[in-house]
């Protein structure tokens, strides 16, 4: 390949932002995960009169025909009609005459219900049903725990994307156009060919006016996968230089990386042939390991 | 509450309500899991509506049956009669729009994917 990067971008520049660092769960966030559990976990009572929030059933006399039905729900608070404001202060049998845009309607209530949250306590946590937990500070620490597995895993995914975007904008490269011209326009033309086989017509523009000829649509397609290359090769250079690995090494990773996170397997991947497309797919893939686990240093201590 | 539709139950879960609320949705779709806690927080404040989610990929003759074309999809239906649809996430406060219009026939709003 003829195509190279002539200057990468030095990674220990790189400074990712201090909330792709943290890792550990502070308690207000437990806090507020109880807070959410315990509206989950939420009861309907009956109540005499109507507050804001409350779920209210109503009759409703009028010769406005919607209005005019035996059974009515309002939800005082929530902005959903002009009517139910009216309703606050109301008890179960009361009746009052409202004025509408549409008329008058005289409603009855007939039923009030207010949502009672559930108390943050041991029988709430064992609500969910978790292996191990019966306490609240059994869920604490679960939650703790596998939140910050889940943090330490990921966050380095998030800070390699970052990094991934650093090397691309920071790097010099001296692409061979007609290298790139040759892989883009074969990856452009099976794009191409693939979505006119699942009935797409890409000659059809987004301003729905002027179309474009076959001709045409494929170059706006070649176009828009243009900036493809260079960024496969700077993944690649990621992949040979940061990573250490040959490029047909460097090539089964990526495939390997791309695969799993769609829950498939290489083969699977390769069932078109070794395509370019396939080679960038599992350079990028690569690369983003590649820097994830790199990006683990910065992890908050 | 949201109840778990299934290909199997949905029909009893419909029977009988007034005002049905289903949220079809799909595994490993973003829209859809960002959609959950905005419909978990609506099924407990409405009260007297009921709320039924239905895993699409599970549970494919629903989706057939309503003809979804993407998720999620949310389906409103008034006496066992459907007034309205929507695709895609949405913020609470479209969503009380959508409601509106199941409660009071107001103006049906645009579609968010449209």
């Amino acid at each position: 390949m003829k195509s190279r990067v002539t200057n990468l971008y030095d990674y220990h520049q790189y400074r990712p932002p201090e909330e792709l660092r943290r890792w550990r769960v502070p308690d207000n966030q437990i806090d507020d995960r109880l807070d959410l559990l315990s509206r989950n976990h939420s009861l309907q009572a009956d109540v005499d009169s109507v507050q804001e929030k409350d779920s209210v059933a109503c009759r409703g006399e009028s010769t406005v025909p919607r209005w005019n039905q035996p059974v009515l729900f309002f939800y005082p608070g929530y902005g959903l009609c002009e009517v139910e404001d009216a309703l606050l202060g109301m008890k179960v049998g009361e009746s009052k005459t409202v004025s509408t845009t549409e008329g008058e309607i005289t409603l009855t209530v007939l039923r009030i219900l207010r949502r009672v949250n559930h108390p943050v306590d041991d029988a709430l946590v064992q609500l969910e049903s978790i292996e191990g937990v019966q306490t609240l500070e059994d869920y604490r620490r679960w939650y703790r725990e596998t939140t910050e597995d889940k943090n330490r895993e990921e966050q380095p995914i998030r800070m390699a994307y970052g990094l991934q975007n650093a090397i691309e904008e920071n790097s010099a490269c001296d692409i061979d156009p007609e290298e790139e011209s040759r892989c883009v326009r074969e990856y452009a033309n099976q794009f191409y060919d693939a979505m006119t086989a699942t009935g797409q017509d890409l000659t059809i523009p987004e301003d729905g006016v002027t179309f474009l000829t076959e001709e045409q649509a494929r170059e706006k397609v070649y176009q828009q996968f243009l900036p493809m290359y260079r960024r496969y090769v700077i993944c690649r250079a990621i992949m040979e230089e940061i990573g250490h690995m040959d490029y047909e090494t460097a090539f089964q990773v990526g495939l390997k990386e791309a695969a799993e996170s769609h829950g498939n397997q290489p083969e699977d991947l390769l069932a078109q042939g070794r395509t370019w497309n396939i080679e960038e797919y599992a350079m990028e893939f690569g690369a983003i390991r590649v820097l994830a686990e790199l990006c683990k240093q910065y992890l908050e201590g | 509450m949201i109840y778990i539709g299934t290909d199997d139950n949905f029909d009893d879960l419909m029977r009988g309500e007034p005002y049905v609320i289903v949220d079809l949705y799909g595994e490993y779709c973003g829209s859809c899991v960002a959609l959950e806690p905005v419909l978990n927080e609506a099924s407990n404040d409405y009260a007297m509506l009921r709320f039924i989610k239905v895993n699409c990929s599970h549970n494919p003759k629903i989706a057939q049956r309503f003809s979804v074309r993407g998720v999620p999809t949310m389906l409103f239906f008034r006496q066992g009669k459907q007034v309205c649809e929507t695709g895609g996430w949405m913020e609470r406060k479209k969503l009380n729009e959508y409601i509106a219009t199941l409660l009071y026939d107001a103006p049906v709003p645009k579609r968010i994917d449209d």
